[in-house]
């Protein structure tokens, strides 16, 4: 039953970097900064995995990648055991239909210039150009309301809609086409507290329906904690702990885990400033300048001699938590590889 | 394709629903332009059966009836509502045949700019790399030429090619030919960076993610959304190719002779305008300002009445 | 005018505000989109204004500070600010306000700041347009500003431009830019959405603690009732144009009276168990111009009755608590045979 539907294999990609702090004699030269930087993800067919994370820690890059929007630099993301990720546009057609995105902001995801029922018509007669108009269009008004949306809005342009209405609709064109696994990059953060319900509810009345895969990223805790089976937080570009969801609210391993609870805000109680960290994601590093150890050695209030040289590892702790901190791990002697047994 | 069977018929119910018509009702510049625009349009295209003459056919003119004024004026002829020209040639008659002659070459000089330039900028927009660092390398280099200059130089030597009689056959393609090759750059400048904009955009990705080719990406996706400027910049050329036009012909390069256009009638009108006969050149020149103005009134209302973010909150 | 005789504390009293939209359509008439908001606020206090996108929290702000949009007119109401009523003020005179007394820092910081013009630049700017003293002695109280909102080297950080700086770092340098000419008001809108989590609960505790701490009111607008829970001493729920229910914001919380606050409090992910259905209120908020003689939440309402079609509710002043709601009006509760469902 628990068959692997996509597995993430040392993944790596960098971006050129903008030449802001670079002095004009050397414009030329292009810096790169790694967007993910040997990552491993496998999603179990039928479940929801989580990615949390902070802007520029590469969430996005990684969506992007997996729906093959870009290429990657070295590793390979495989599909049913397929290897997708080299593939041209053409060969990876088939996959197109049977893995579908939903964007983070719903408005500009939608073509200003088509009407709701355009935007869901359109995938159905691209892929079956011989299909009748009529079918097509009964098609998008059932899926129109599958995701809760009134018939009668069928008509409007995406600027004539809530935010809500505008998230439903992408939902919808998505499975338009049938897809099978659904990547989620902030599905809900262009949204109202109150909308967030509505999109939470459906996605999760879509999956027990549709028998779907989520692959979600996102940076609201609380959300996460609603629909996750398992969550991975990740930090430049690095998983850096991944758990089932039980594990990972109840026993946080790692010092970012930990901070991104302790801030994620509870209305009842107050916020926790045991586990803060100090200063910024140390986004727009050049490759040029190579850091040794732990990434987020310098904003861990716990961090010693060993994360300023050596980069932890992804260990796991147990089956169903994987933790890369020297903290959860016995120092190891330099040089030599990890124990995976703990 | 049946995508844009389905769009077309969209378009079609909007203007069944009479949005358009609603918003032209509320616009009163852009009424009265457009039924300026459709007037002119109308007797231009009926010049042949409107006229009460011909303007190529020698034998309806008489040298006689040359230097008439128009037929209010004290020495007017009712034959002649407008007057005649120094030729004794019908003023109205040359008129209509005149707008004729410009509407058209301004039309397709157009539509052939405009199709260069769409198809160039959208792909160096949407490719990017060498195809961009082509077409656009291509452009600043058109750009050098003054389009006029390289118009009278291409059709002066054409006509010493050709000779006179070949000239008057071929003329008419040639200046359009000429005009429409000339002004391409500025579509593809400006579709180029509003693709660029555009195509970062969700939207786009998702059309990419549900595998669409990037034919039909670039075509029913983003081209879309870039036509407003480019519907302005086309106008506004349709305004500036009749101007062109009308110079060329003025200067003596254009519509042969027996072909009239409203360049040409204010170039020969121009002769007689020091002695007195000021409606030669008058004439052609309210009907070239009248349309010009109404073509750039109503471009400028069709660019706000096409924006679907103009169809207002609710329906 | 017994606002001047009495020795209040009361910084900002809005009364009935009134704002409505020309509309484009020469068909449709103007619509109040506020729609009677009346609220006061102390010196030094700190007051959350929660609503959900489109409810006017913006408009409000912006109509406090007098920068509304062309189309959009005060018809009615006043908004009284350390005695003077803003609404009646010329356009020199209200920019002696802003900025001075009444500092701004809105939702994105990298729009909020000039991209061409280093930190220094503009903070300069800013303190030099309104304050008569050296360029040295502004540029000691710029440097001031920027380590009270925690800019680590803001020597260096100040020659810096926008785009050099992290989300979080301009988020402060706005901060530091608003409190640079010691206003009596700081205006928040949605500081923290365009931020990342562990960013955003830094940066609501230092504008509450520097308010605190300088004695400055803060406005804080938001649409997530969690993230203002601990940063606020009242708070204003917002929904379609109007204030709903304000009060304390411990009490409101764990005694939320409007049902729309109910709904609100109870629709967050981590009100309901894992993998359960969460609460959703149903529908969503009414357009303006759909409002007729009810209760504009009654669409949406579980408890809506008779009274809710029929006529706005009054609002209903208890002791620290108001709340636009027939069913808490004694007046116009409905009969236990009337909310039987």
């Amino acid at each position: 039953m628990t068959q692997t539907l996509l597995s993430i294999n040392n993944l790596y990609k960098s971006h050129a970097a903008p030449n802001h702090n670079s002095a004009w004699w050397n414009l030329h030269k292009t810096s790169y900064i790694n967007a993910i930087n040997g990552l491993d993800i496998s999603i179990k067919r039928g479940e929801t995995l989580c990615v949390v994370g902070e802007s520029g820690c590469g969430k996005s890059t990684l969506a992007r990648l997996v729906m093959g929007l870009e290429k990657p630099d070295a590793g390979s993301i495989s599909y049913q055991g397929k290897i997708i990720s080299g593939l041209s546009d053409k060969a990876r057609m088939p996959y197109r239909r049977r893995m579908q995105m939903v964007f983070q902001d719903p408005y500009t995801a939608l073509n200003p210039r088509h009407t709701v029922l355009h935007a869901l018509v359109e995938p159905v007669l691209y892929h079956q150009p011989k299909l009748h108009r009529q079918h097509a269009i009964d098609q998008a008004m059932a899926q129109l309301l599958a995701v809760g949306i009134e018939p009668a809005l069928a008509q409007r342009f995406p600027h004539q809609l809530s935010g809500g209405q505008r998230q439903r609709i992408n939902i919808a064109r998505a499975l338009m086409v049938e897809p099978e696994f659904i990547v989620a990059d902030e599905p809900l953060s262009a949204l109202d507290v109150s909308i967030q319900a509505q999109i939470l509810n459906l996605l999760a009345q879509l999956q027990s329906q549709q028998q779907l895969t989520y692959l979600i990223f996102s940076h609201n805790l609380a959300a996460v904690e609603h629909m996750a089976d398992r969550v991975a937080v990740m930090y430049d570009g690095q998983v850096c702990e991944i758990a089932s969801r039980e594990q990972l609210f109840s026993q946080p391993q790692h010092p970012y885990t930990k901070a991104l609870l302790a801030a994620s805000p509870q209305i009842y109680t107050p916020p926790n400033k045991h586990h803060r960290l100090v200063g910024d994601v140390p986004n727009r590093i050049p490759l040029r300048h190579v850091q040794h150890g732990c990434s987020l050695q310098d904003r861990c209030p716990q961090a010693f001699e060993t994360c300023r040289h050596q980069t932890p590892q992804l260990t796991p702790l147990t089956t169903q938590h994987a933790v890369a901190c020297h903290h959860t791990q016995p120092p190891v002697s330099q040089g030599n590889s990890h124990d995976p047994e703990h | 394709m049946n995508a844009a069977k389905y769009h077309g018929h969209h378009i079609w119910r909007r203007f069944r629903r009479q949005q358009l018509w609603l918003q032209l009702k509320a616009n009163k510049v852009a009424l009265i332009s457009s039924v300026i625009l459709l007037l002119l349009t109308v007797t231009a295209l009926l010049a042949p059966w409107l006229s009460p003459f011909d303007p190529s056919v020698l034998q309806q003119q008489n040298i006689m009836d040359a230097e008439l004024p128009p037929a209010w004026h004290e020495q007017g002829d009712s034959r002649f509502l407008l007057g005649t020209d120094g030729l004794g040639r019908d003023l109205l008659s040359s008129l209509l045949h005149g707008i004729r002659t410009s509407l058209w070459v301004g039309f397709w000089a157009v539509l052939l700019q405009l199709t260069l330039g769409t198809v160039l900028g959208l792909c160096a927009g949407y490719f990017g790399g060498w195809m961009d660092r082509l077409v656009m390398r291509l452009a600043d280099f058109q750009l050098t030429f003054s389009s006029l200059m390289l118009a009278i130089l291409v059709l002066a030597i054409t006509r010493a090619a050709m000779g006179a009689h070949d000239y008057h056959v071929w003329s008419p393609w040639l200046l359009i030919l000429v005009l429409g090759l000339a002004d391409w750059p500025q579509y593809a400048r400006t579709l180029r960076a509003s693709v660029l904009a555009e195509k970062h955009k969700d939207y786009v990705a998702a059309a990419q993610v549900l595998g669409y080719r990037s034919r039909h990406i670039m075509v029913m996706q983003i081209l879309p959304n870039t036509l407003s400027p480019l519907l302005v910049i086309a106008t506004l050329q349709v305004a500036h190719v009749i101007l062109a036009e009308a110079a060329l012909s003025f200067l003596g390069i254009g519509m042969p002779y027996g072909n009239p256009s409203l360049g040409g009638m204010m170039g020969s009108g121009f002769e007689y305008m020091l002695s007195g006969l000021w409606w030669i050149a008058l004439m052609p020149g309210i009907a070239l300002v009248l349309l010009l103005l109404s073509i750039n009134l109503v471009a400028d209302w069709l660019r706000d009445a096409l924006d679907p973010k103009n169809i207002g909150p609710q329906q | 005018m017994s606002l001047h005789l009495k020795p209040s504390t009361r910084l900002l009293s809005v009364r009935d505000l009134h704002v409505n939209f020309t509309s484009r359509w020469p068909q449709e008439p103007n619509i109040d989109v506020l729609r009677g908001v009346s609220f006061q606020l102390e010196r030094g206090e700190r007051l959350a204004l929660v609503g959900e996108s489109g409810a006017g929290k913006s408009l409000l702000a912006t109509s406090i500070i007098q920068l509304l949009d062309s189309s959009a007119r005060i018809r009615q109401g006043s908004v009284h600010f350390e005695g003077q009523d803003l609404t009646q003020l010329s356009s020199k005179q209200l920019r002696q306000v802003r900025g001075r007394r009444i500092g701004m820092v809105f939702q994105d910081p990298m729009t909020n700041l000039n991209p061409n013009l280093t930190l220094e630049q503009q903070l300069l700017q800013c303190i030099l347009s309104h304050r008569n003293i050296s360029r040295a002695e502004a540029r000691l109280v710029a440097l001031h500003k920027l380590r009270q909102v925690h800019i680590p080297a803001p020597e260096t950080r100040m020659r810096q431009y926008p785009h050099q700086l992290s989300a979080g770092q301009l988020q402060r340098a706005t901060i530091a830019m608003a409190l640079a000419l010691e206003p009596a008001l700081i205006i928040a809108d949605e500081p923290t959405s365009a931020l990342d989590v562990t960013m955003q609960a830094e940066i609501i505790s230092l504008l509450t603690h520097l308010c605190h701490n300088n004695g400055v009111a803060l406005l804080l607008i938001s649409h997530d009732l969690s993230l203002v829970a601990h940063a606020s001493d009242r708070c204003l729920i917002m929904y379609a144009g109007q204030i709903v229910e304000q009060g304390h914001t411990k009490s409101l919380i764990n005694d939320a009276q409007h049902p729309y606050t109910q709904s609100l409090i109870r629709a967050l992910p981590q009100m309901s168990e894992p993998g359960q259905s969460l609460y959703q209120i149903p529908g969503q908020m009414p357009f303006a111009q759909e409002l007729g003689n009810q209760c504009a939440f009654a669409n949406r309402c579980e408890h809506a009755y008779a009274a809710c079609w029929n006529q706005p509710p009054a609002r209903t002043v208890t002791l620290e608590r108001e709340v636009s709601c027939h069913l808490v009006n004694p007046a116009t509760a409905p009969t236990p045979a009337e909310s039987e469902p």
